[in-house]
């Protein structure tokens, strides 16, 4: 049975392609007589996928999934993962709210603590040394406007920009 | 010929004035060191320094744009050799044998290499972008939508037959790249197609976000979840990591793959669009064709390693030609110059060489120094570039991360790239995992959106005649290169085994 | 996980902390601060190295010195202009973002395709206008617009126009003379630089675009125009017909502007439109718009901009109607 569980995934994408490709058909549009529409290259893109995941199915049927790589097998720290994840989606999220700097400083501090940075000082230090650096570079020199963060945050950013003398 | 040569003469004498040089040497470092950071793009550096030209004259402030140009380009190559991350689409190829190569400890040849291909490819194209542009502007006039179509297929064609386990594998990422492509605001009716109500699909995907997500954020959170030994550390020791030119008795012996990087680079890197990107892949594939030993390659040869960097900096004199002849951008970085030459009140275009030859021929004349001093810039980088390998994974990863957020959000001041940019890099750690290959997805959401606009249009222009394809010379000439390309493989296979059959 | 939990409350901390206690960062709040005190971000809706990119560029840079603060650009193509529009709409009112817009974006609301209305905006200043024409190749057969139309009636759409994109003020144009029974062909390409190639190549008999952005191929003699869409000759171009004068009433002049968020100050949206004005009379800024062929009385302030464009919408949402455009 192993060997029809690499099946799946082309399985599902093959189920996606073809929802997609109804998609395509209720897309708005004035068509320009003569012309083909804005559906026309998606659809066909879509049979493309649709076809290639059936030669994909096949080729895993014929068992010649065999040569997987052992890179796949290796082991994998679960938490480790679900934290680097987090991490990596919550940075976008809160710098909004927060404003880059401060949301900055947390990712690092968080980031290299669960990379396996264990000893505080260094730890805070490369923090705030790196996030200042950052700004000056990117705020100050290039212009960059980094998010500014929400509300009372904003003017968080800002009195802080004008601090460290970036305003 | 004498009037170019004492027009040569004026522009590297003014090429040489201590601010223009020093132009030279800060658009190189800038490019360099932009290129090389992961995450961070020699097109980010380009816009963002845009600004800084305002105050310049003409001549430094293209001397800065165009060298940060040559610098990115190989910069892009630093990273990807020393952590599998490459700096832009077309240093891809570069990476597949660069890495390998510091994998197995050779990481000074590698750089090195790398550096000696990007300046005599860039070199030699810019020597030919003095000489010859006028004529290879009227060549580029000739080609329609119809021949762009063309060697957008050949891209696509050369990713899927290049060294795949699986081509099934190779051919769903692909598709799904070009499907991504369609995401976001058509272009020629400017409707909105699959953005289902979520805001930031509704601006479409830019491929930058893909490239650092799937390549950067996926290799990092790959190493952070301990799959794999990290980039630094099953890579050789820092302590050999200096980059070694190599001697010109193995330049010698790499003749051929430098000529054919070069003539790639040149002609297709002309190309609007993405024929950069083109070119190095199709570099690449066709070394991988004429080599006597194509099943070693991936695994660090240094053929396809000098092929495909010598044409990606072979591109950078092919992609102004139509910027300086025909005042047409073919690139996001040549579209950048044009901006700056638009400030400065002066029109890129058929009148630039005959109202403006001094700041074009300082611009040549910088262009083939700046690849010069690249050599010495790029031994320079290489070398405290490698240093970084020394620098604790945990810090080095998180930051990795952070310059993939200002990377992503630079693209256009916005967070939907950057929220693009980090699931990307999610999706990039499963295509790890389960062994599906990243660079046809790239190729897929760069040429896909290209190859549309290009079908279409041809179909508009022509009646929707599908003849058309094949009944211009160009184009069926490179649409049968295409099919022989992915035809190929098989041939070889049947010729050999008739062979051994009469033997 | 611990790390999680105290990450978690540090970041409880400093939100209890800014909650409470804004007069913490001085200078920052709105009421109390000198405008402009901090650099205005310029939101540009096209592409480095377009028209739109270096009117922001050129005017931001003489306007910098008269604001006293920096003026960042930042180029957010997408969606005729109006992804960028969205960024000027997520931001502050607070006059320290602007954006351009141009008559490009201004199309897409009677198409039905903008999201960003003429009320959302704050119409700062208009600084330029620019007459649209066709152009032919120079060695086309196709001497005048009379021999091109009759052309184009002989065999209809045979004669290709390089457009911007389906239901754009290019394409409504040409939807105009096939409703007087003259057929063309709009074939799309979204880049200027592949627009230009494609007249020049041959592979398009025809380009619509504004004489300033194609100014070197006339003056090295590669394009010719044929009819200026006016209701009177351009003084540049005497011998070129106005479309009015021939009995066809079109014209989507080209107009370029700066705008700002709905609820902006006013007194900050003078300060804003004061500067813009400043910089538009330095004689660099005079020398582009000669060069660019740009109306004479090609600015206008708040005052009489917004009215005007809501007259450009009417004008618009008419063809779009009577075209059968609307999506």
């Amino acid at each position: 049975m192993r060997s029809l569980r690499g099946a799946i995934g082309p399985a599902l994408i093959f189920l996606a392609g073809a929802g997609l490709f109804a998609a395509a058909g209720r897309l708005p549009v004035v068509p320009v007589p003569g012309q083909l529409g804005p559906d026309f290259w998606p659809r066909l893109i879509l049979i493309g996928l649709m076809a290639s995941c059936v030669l994909k199915i096949l080729e895993v049927a014929r068992g010649r999934e065999g040569r997987r790589e052992p890179t796949a097998l290796l082991p994998l720290s679960r938490p480790k993962l679900a934290g680097g994840m987090a991490l990596v989606l919550g940075y976008p999220a809160l710098a909004p709210l927060l404003g880059f700097p401060l949301t900055t400083f947390f990712f690092l501090l968080a980031f290299m603590r669960l990379a396996g940075m264990r000893r505080p000082l260094p730890l805070l230090a490369t923090t705030l040394l790196g996030t200042v650096a950052l700004l000056y570079v990117f705020v100050k020199v290039v212009y960059l406007p980094l998010p500014k963060g929400a509300g009372v945050m904003e003017d968080f950013t800002i009195f802080l920009y004008r601090l460290l003398r970036i305003f | 010929m004498w009037e170019t040569l004492a027009n040569l003469a004026a522009g590297l004498a003014a090429s040489l004035e201590p601010l223009n040089f020093l132009m030279i040497l800060a658009g190189l470092a800038i490019g360099i060191v932009a290129g090389a950071l992961p995450g961070i793009t020699m097109l980010n550096s380009i816009v963002l320094v845009l600004p800084f030209t305002y105050l310049m004259g003409i001549v430094p402030s293209l001397l800065l744009m165009t060298s940060i140009y040559i610098g990115g380009v190989f910069g892009g190559s630093i990273t990807g050799i020393l952590f599998n991350i490459p700096g832009d689409p077309m240093n891809v190829p570069t990476t597949w044998e660069g890495y390998q190569l510091n994998k197995k400890g050779q990481v000074r040849l590698a750089l090195g290499m790398a550096i000696m291909a990007s300046a005599i490819g860039g070199f030699l194209s810019a020597l030919i972008l003095t000489f010859a542009s006028p004529p290879f502007a009227k060549v580029a006039l000739t080609f329609s939508t119809v021949e762009y179509f063309a060697v957008v297929v050949l891209g696509l064609a050369s990713v899927v037959v290049i060294g795949q386990v699986s081509v099934a594998g190779a051919l769903m990422s692909l598709f799904a790249g070009m499907f991504l492509g369609t995401v976001g605001t058509e272009a020629q009716y400017g409707i909105t197609r699959f953005a289902f109500g979520i805001k930031f699909l509704e601006t479409g995907i830019d491929f930058v976000t893909v490239l650092i997500g799937l390549f950067a954020i996926g290799e990092v959170l790959d190493q952070l979840s301990g799959s794999k030994a990290g980039a630094g550390g099953d890579a050789a020791a820092p302590s050999t990591s200096r980059a070694r030119l190599p001697s010109p008795r193995q330049l010698w012996a790499l003749r051929g793959s430098l000529v054919r990087g070069l003539g790639t680079g040149v002609v297709i890197g002309a190309i609007p669009g993405a024929g950069a990107t083109v070119a190095s892949f199709v570099s690449y594939g066709l070394e991988k064709q004429v080599s006597k030993e194509p099943e070693r390659f991936g695994t660090g040869v240094l053929e396809g390693l000098t092929a495909s960097e010598t044409s990606v900096n072979a591109s950078t004199g092919g992609a102004m030609i139509p910027l300086l002849t025909l005042g047409i951008p073919g690139s996001g970085a040549t579209a950048v110059m044009m901006g700056a030459f638009l400030l400065h009140g002066v029109q890129p275009g058929p009148l630039l060489f005959a109202q403006s030859p001094h700041e074009v021929y300082t611009i040549f004349v910088g262009m083939l120094l700046a690849n010069l001093v690249m050599i010495v810039m790029g031994l320079l980088a290489a070398r405290s570039f490698a240093q970084l390998m020394k620098v604790p994974e945990p810090i080095l990863a998180a930051f990795i991360i952070t310059f993939c957020f200002i990377g992503a959000y630079a693209l256009r001041n916005d967070m939907a790239d950057v929220w693009l940019t980090m699931l990307f890099g999610i999706l990039g750690f499963f295509m790890r995992r389960y062994n599906l290959p990243i660079p046809p997805l790239i190729l897929g959401v760069i040429l896909g959106p290209l190859a549309e606009q290009y079908f279409l249009t041809s179909m508009v222009s022509h009646g929707n005649d599908l003849t058309v394809f094949l009944t211009r010379p160009v184009s069926a000439a490179v649409l049968l290169t295409s099919a022989g390309l992915l035809l190929w493989p098989a041939l070889k296979g049947w010729l050999a085994r008739r062979e051994a059959v009469r033997v | 996980m611990s790390t999680k939990v105290r990450i978690l409350g540090l970041l409880a901390f400093v939100g209890v902390i800014s909650a409470s206690a804004p007069p913490l960062f001085p200078g920052a709040a709105l009421a109390q601060e000198k405008y402009p005190s901090r650099p205005v971000d310029f939101i540009v809706t096209w592409g480095t190295g377009g028209g739109a990119d270096a009117m922001a560029r050129t005017i931001g840079q003489h306007a910098q010195p008269i604001l006293g603060v920096a003026i960042p650009v930042s180029n957010v193509p997408g969606a005729s202009g109006n992804t960028g529009l969205g960024q000027l709409m997520a931001a502050k009112a607070d006059g320290y973002t602007i954006a351009t817009y141009i008559m490009d974006t201004l199309a897409t609301i009677p198409m039905g395709l903008s999201k960003v209305t003429v009320d959302d905006l704050e119409w700062v200043t208009r600084t330029q206008v620019a007459d649209s024409f066709f152009f032919v190749k120079s060695d086309s057969p196709y001497k005048t617009i009379q021999e091109l139309l009759q052309a184009a009636k002989a065999n209809p759409g045979k004669i290709r126009v390089a457009a911007t994109g389906y239901g754009t003020v290019d394409d409504v144009t040409v939807r105009f003379f096939e409703k007087k029974g003259i057929k063309l062909t709009t074939v799309p390409y979204p880049k200027p630089g592949e627009r230009y190639a494609s007249t020049l190549g041959g592979h398009s008999e025809v380009l619509y675009e504004q004489a300033g952005d194609v100014l070197q191929y006339l003056k090295a003699g590669q394009l010719r125009p044929v009819i200026i869409f006016a209701d009177k000759r351009h003084p540049a171009f005497p011998d070129v017909p106005a479309s009015v004068e021939l009995g066809y009433d079109i014209q989507l002049p080209q107009f370029r502007s700066i705008v700002a968020k709905k609820g902006v100050p006013a007194d900050r949206v003078k300060i804003l439109a004061d500067a813009i004005r400043k910089g538009m009379e330095t004689p660099a800024y005079k020398k582009f718009a000669g060069e660019w062929y740009f109306r004479p009385d090609s600015h206008m302030g708040p005052e009489q901009f917004g009215p005007w464009v809501r007259e450009q919408v009417g004008i618009l949402d008419r063809y779009v109607k009577e075209f059968g455009l609307k999506r």
